[in-house]
Parts: structure tokens; sequence; C-alpha cells
């Protein structure tokens, strides 16, 4: 049975797709984000070199990948669109599957995104998740686009 | 027993004729306390007027029998708990929070009968620990204390977890309990009641007769209104309450506390090393105690040109201040000023030199290491109040600036101003992601309330910590009441009472007061949303429901991946799903005006609107928004 946060996320996509479009450019992220985004490629490079390679490509269901992102919490930290939270943002990725994958097995730092090993999480289902990720259209608009925020800009000091 | 008659008008006037004096010099608010003594009259003078008729007279008079020795016996028409109301009121506690019970029905028929519900006025609390977190929020406006009574053993315990929170804060509540050895229950009685919670109250007294009460009520006052500020306990046996008021002992003189400095050795050494420091940075965490404690802030940051993170466990330093924030580089000096709450003492590299300036020295536990052991490492250590010592250390840190260093101060300014508004412009952006989802995320909750909130007297009520801080971030928070902090000890169920109390000291200034409020915090004790309604305490509740105690979820994630198993688990135990509550529904039970729940961002704002215009208009009022986690 679907929670109400995983029936109301269905809604809302239901919704935008079809016309809500990613934006064009991703404005620029938080430094902490730049650097856990760092972290997170140079991370995922060096364990792809370790084993050899990045795992295959796979073909990922972003309807299960959307289960999956509930059941297993991913929105705690990263919020239900991937925009908000704690954690760095998902939406949009800026890592391929191969690399989320390898980064899941192998995070740099456990005690801030904890590691999913293969018996418990497949990387069938991350390539679910990563297709659901994928899937999500933006829904963060330029700050100069929204009245409330560019309000607040127009208050700062250049 | 019958006491003796005495002319009531005339008595209640010479009491209002000495209360106005009496008040005037008590205490106005901790924070206004002026420095001289008040001489105190006795409580109820005997009048000169002429006294009633006796009962033989009336009987006389009037042709029925004069009363039985029964009746006689019964009635006590001027009991002791009337002069403890002339004591309270004579310190100038406006309210008295309470659950009611029957160990203080003495005292509480005096407040509405002989104090006529005024000074203090009693508030109708549904659970004693809301009692306290009212009280607590209000003494963080209103800069002096609130009375919570609370009911022996059980109302005591209910509302220890509020005590301990408003300790750890270093909030001054003042907290008396009926104790009545007579009373139907045993189990509501204690040899020593205030054991419960001593460990957690700067002083308690259980007083055994009327003239040690007014010492103790004086006394606790005092003590919970000198810094450190704390919770103060006065134990009213009932029996002092309904013995009959012979002759009232005098109010005793009140004098108000002096806030303890540090001495002038160490503001040299002090202000020596923040003078000749490259990168100083100043830390402060319980130190605006007034307004004037952040105005005399901004003085010292200025003429340092130093950086001031100041928003910790409440507002020391203006959000927008140029200076605000961590500065640029490794600090080598650090400044902390009274670190408290969840905030730790400020780090630099590790061969900075630590600076620490805090009265919680003076409050050092046995039991609880509240504080942390950071104050404690400091290489200057100095246990005093921060605010009382800022004038001092601003003129001798005047003194000592030479021309080279006001140079060397302006362009050190100069990048700290940058970078300031470089950050600035970044929370504001950073505020975009997430704009158009649902659930709505905390930022656009934040950035939302500001239009409507910001060319109003307003006031934020509630901890920053589960929203993303993103009311301090986009906010001009410059006034002691736009962030008042948060739990002190981490407790849930703080944010709700709190603000009703916050709200109620900021109503007779009409002021707008909101809350952002978590929907596990809401849960503790939402019967204090029919205590708002009551008595007509305007409110702005913005339920941040997330439908889970969410920061457990994150862990509860961490335990089981930690552990490599059941990785689908963590919603167990942790999430408040199947039935999702319906605060608006629950609200509107309590008489509350609500709406949500808001699920679509799009109707955020024209929701915020009405709420506002709710509050505006002297009422309390609820929007369940259903939100991004964090």
């Amino acid at each position: 049975m679907k929670t109400v946060f995983q029936r109301r996320l269905a809604r809302h996509h239901s919704a935008r797709r079809g016309h809500v479009t990613r934006m064009p450019s991703w404005g620029p992220p938080a430094f902490l984000a730049l650097l856990l985004a760092a972290a997170t490629t140079a991370a995922a490079t060096a364990s792809s070199t370790r084993t050899g390679q990045e795992p295959a490509a796979l073909r990922g269901d972003a309807t299960v990948g959307e289960q999956l992102y509930e059941d297993y919490t991913c929105y705690g930290c990263h919020g239900h669109t991937g925009e908000t939270g704690r954690g760095p943002r998902l939406n949009p990725p800026r890592l391929r599957q191969g690399q989320f994958i390898a980064y899941l097995r192998n995070p740099p730092n456990p005690r801030r995104m904890p590691p999913y090993r293969q018996a418990d999480v497949s990387d069938q289902k991350l390539a679910d998740i990563y297709a659901f990720i994928e899937s999500l259209p933006s829904a963060s608009p330029n700050a100069e686009d929204i009245p409330v925020l560019r309000g607040l800009l127009e208050e700062t000091p250049r | 027993m019958k006491t003796k008659a005495t002319n009531p008008r005339a008595a209640a006037v010479g009491r209002r004729g000495f209360l106005k004096g009496a008040a005037a010099g008590a205490a106005a608010g901790a924070a206004a306390l002026a420095d001289r003594t008040v001489r105190a009259e006795p409580a109820s003078p005997a009048s000169p007027a002429a006294p009633p008729p006796t009962e033989a007279q009336l009987a006389r008079e009037t042709g029925l029998p004069p009363r039985s020795r029964a009746v006689d016996a019964y009635i006590v028409e001027h009991p002791g708990s009337d002069y403890m109301v002339d004591v309270l009121r004579a310190l100038d506690i406006e309210y008295c929070a309470s659950n009611c019970g029957s160990s203080f029905e003495g005292l509480q028929e005096s407040m509405v009968n002989h104090g006529g519900n005024r000074k203090p006025e009693f508030l109708t609390c549904l659970h004693e620990e809301s009692a306290v977190a009212m009280a607590h929020g209000y003494a963080k406006v209103a800069g002096k204390p609130m009375m919570a009574l609370l009911h022996g053993t059980v109302g005591l315990q209910h509302a220890s977890m509020a005590i301990y929170n408003a300790y750890c804060d270093r909030a001054p509540v003042y907290v008396a309990a009926g104790l009545d050895y007579a009373g139907p229950v045993p189990a509501h009685n204690a040899t020593d009641l205030a054991a419960l919670v001593r460990g957690f109250v700067k002083w308690d007294h259980q007083p055994a007769s009327l003239e040690e009460f007014g010492r103790s009520a004086v006394r606790a006052y005092r003590i919970a209104t000198t810094p450190p500020m704390a919770p103060v306990l006065v134990v009213l046996d009932a029996a002092l309450q309904k013995a009959p008021l012979q002759n009232a002992p005098a109010v005793p003189p009140i004098s108000p506390p002096r806030f303890p400095s540090a001495d002038a050795g160490a503001v040299e050494e002090i202000a020596r090393l923040l003078v000749e420091a490259e990168n100083p940075r100043i830390v402060a965490g319980l130190a605006a105690r007034t307004q004037e404690g952040i105005d005399r802030l901004v003085e010292l940051a200025e003429l340092l040109q130093a950086p001031v993170d100041g928003g910790g466990a409440r507002l020391n330093f203006p959000s927008r201040h140029p200076l605000a924030g961590a500065g640029t580089g490794t600090a080598d000096v650090i400044l902390n000023l009274e670190p408290g709450g969840r905030q730790r003492a400020g780090a630099g590299s590790s061969d900075a030199r630590t600076i620490t300036i805090s009265s919680a020295e003076f409050l050092a536990s046995s039991n609880f290491n509240v504080y942390g052991s950071g104050s404690g490492t400091a290489d200057v250590l100095v246990a005093a109040d921060a605010q009382a010592t800022l004038p001092a250390l601003i003129e001798e840190v005047r003194r000592s600036i030479t021309d080279d260093r006001r140079r060397l101060f302006a362009e050190r300014g100069a990048a700290i101003a940058a970078a300031h508004a470089e950050r600035r412009r970044r929370d504001i952006r950073d505020a975009r992601h997430g704009w158009n989802a649902s659930p709505v995320s905390l930022a656009r909750i934040a950035a939302e309330l500001w239009p409507l909130i910001k060319d109003e007297d307003w006031s934020f009520s509630s901890p920053q910590g589960f929203i993303g801080g993103w009311p301090g971030r986009l906010w001009d928070m410059k006034r002691t009441y736009h962030a008042i902090g948060a739990q002190g000890g981490g407790g849930i169920g703080y944010s709700l009472p709190a603000s009703v109390g916050a709200a109620l000291a900021n109503r007779e200034h009409g002021r707008i007061t909101v809350n952002i409020n978590g929907d596990g915090d809401l849960n503790y004790a939402p019967g204090v949303l029919w205590t708002a309604v009551h008595h007509r305490i305007p409110l702005l509740t913005i339920v941040h429901n997330n439908r889970a105690y969410h920061q457990e979820v994150m862990y509860l994630q961490q335990q089981c991946a930690a552990r490599n198993r059941g990785v689908d688990r963590a919603p167990i135990g942790t999430t408040i799903t199947d039935p999702d509550i319906d605060y608006a529904q629950m609200a509107k039970a309590y008489g509350m005006y609500a709406e949500g729940p808001i699920e679509h961002p799009a109707d955020l704002g024209p929701t915020l609107r009405r709420g506002v215009e709710r509050v505006k208009a002297g009422e309390p009022a609820l929007i369940d928004v259903v939100s991004q986690p964090r």
C-alpha cells in the first residue's frame, strides 16, 4: 500500500509531467553542495577504478524506483523531489548510473551517507531509484523568477 | 475561627497604594530592574475607617439567628493565601499558568477573589508541562518570570521536562507547587516534594510560616532573575494557604538583582587579546538578555570589525548586520559569550586562543553537564554575565585601538561585509530549491511569510533547527523577540506552549507572533491550543507537518545501514501516518481558526495571508502545511 506521500507525489508528478521541463541551466549550488558533489564524483571514480570499471548500465524502472525511494527513506535527507533536505540535491542527477551505484556501495563518509550492500539493495533496485530521480522534473525555478525571492535579493546589498 | 473584621474597601485601597509603589520599583521586568531597594509597608494595613457590623450586630438588627459555631469554624474570611497574592503582586507577576489542583485551591481562590484575577491572572492550562513551557516562552519575550502553579507530586512530575528545558535555556520561571498533607490523595504528597526537580531548579524552599513565605517568595524571584537565570521552586503548604491571616506580615523589601560582571583585570586582558588578534571572531549563545545586549554587541563588533556568530541559542546580533556570520578565514582569537543551549563554544584552528565569558560557571551542577565542557577548556575563562561585562569591555577596547589597528580593522571589516552579503544572496538563491514541489518546502514557508510580516511588529517564537534555519537566513532579525531560541534541553513538546507564552507577552505590544511548529512537537500536549483561544492570545502557528519524528527517521535509517539489514524499516516507530493527523480539525476542535492540510505550494501564500489577518485581528490561527522533511 502506498503511503500518503507516495500518493501525493504521484498526483504531483502526473500533474506536472509533460508540461514542466527541467530548467536548462542549474543555478550555482551551495558551496557545501559543490564540495559534496566533487567528493561524490571523486569517490565514485575511485571506486570504479578499484573495481576496474563502472557497473554495466541497467534498465531502471522509475515507478518501482519511486516506491523504493520512499521505502528506503531516501527522502529523509534529499527531500521528496530530490531537491531539499540536509543531504546533497539529487535532482537533476550529477552522477551517471554507474557512478551512482558505485557511490552507494562505498560512500566516502558513511556517517553522513550510509553504504548499502548488494544483498540488501541490488544493483537493479539502485538502477530503479536512479531512473526515478532521472524522471523527476525540476521544481526549482530561478530565484529571480520568484517574486518573493526577487524581493529578498533586492533587500540584499551588492 | 473568625478573623477580626476590617473594612475590605479601605484595606484594598491601602494595598493598591502600597502595590503601586512596590511594583514600580520591584520588577517591571528583570531586564528593567532599577538599581534601588524598595521598602515595603505591611501588606494589609488595618483601616481607620468604620468596621463593618459584626455577626452579633447583624443578628440583632436583622432578627436572624447568629452563625453556629460549626459555621464560624468553617469560615475563614482572611486566609493566608491572600497575603501570598499580595506578595506575588508586589513582585509584579502578571500571570499564573496552571492546571488546577486541590493542593493550591486556597491560593487559587485568593487569586480570583482577593486579587480579582489580576496580577497574577490565572491562565487555564490543560497540562502542567504546557504551563511551565508557557512561562518559559513568556520569560524570553517579557524579560521577567511568569508563575507556574503545580499540584503536588503529580503536577510537578508532569511539569518536570519543561522545568528542565527552562533550566538548560537559562530562563527564569517562577514555579510554585501546592502540597496538602491533609488532602484526599496521599500519593500527591511527598516528604520532600522539591526533591523531584531539585537537580534542575536554581533554588527551592518550602516555607513553614507566612513570614517565611514572604521572604522565600522574594528571594526566589531574585535568584531566578539574577544571571545565570533559571527556574526556582517554592512549595506551598496548603495549611499555610488556608490558615486565618491574623496580622499580615510586611512584604519583604524587594531589591532588584545586580548582574555579575568581569573584573577590571580580566576585561583588560580580553580587550588586549581582541585588539591584537589578526582575525578575531565573536560567538554568542545566550549573551543578549535584552535589546541593550544586542546593541552593545553591535558596538563591540563594529569597534573591532570582527564577525559575530550571533544566532546561537537566541538572537544576539542582527541577522543582516554586515558583520553577522562566521567572517572569513580561520579565527586566531575566539570570544565566546554565554555559550548555551545546544550551541557549543566556538572553536578555531587548534592554536586559536579562546576566551569565554559565561555566567553558567555559577550554575555548575553535580548531575547535569548542560553546557558541555567547551567553556572549561577556554584559555581565558571568566565567570561573569557577558552582557553586564560588555560596557567595560567596549571602553577598554576603544581605549586600546591604535590608528594602525583601526586601518587594519577597516580592511578586515570590508572583507567580512562582502562575505556576509555573498552568503545572504546564496541563502536566498538556495530557497528556490523545491519551490514548486509538493510537499511544500520549508524555505518557501519562510519566504512566503516574510512579506506578510516584515512591515509589522513581529516575533518568531519557535526553534529553527528542524526547519533548516530558514527564518534566520531570510528574515531581517534585529530585536530580541525576533528569535527567542529553542527548548534549551532539547525536550520536544516545547514549541507550541512556549509560543503561546511568548505570544501572551507580545500581545500587549500588538505584536504578531509566528510559530513554525513540528507535528511531533505539537502532539505532546495540544491542549494549549485551547488555552490560546480561551485567553485570546494572538498566535500564528504553521504546522511543519512532515508526518514523522523526522530526525529519528534519519537516525534509524543510519542504524539499519550500519548493521546491513532492514533498510526499508526506518519508518517503523518514527513516522506519524496511518492515519494521518488532521491538525486543522484538531485546532478547530479546540475552537481555533484553522486551515489545511495545505499540500500544494500555490495554496500556501493565500492561506498564510488569511492566517496573518486573523492574528492581526487578535485571535490565534493554525495552518497545517504538509511539508518536506527538512
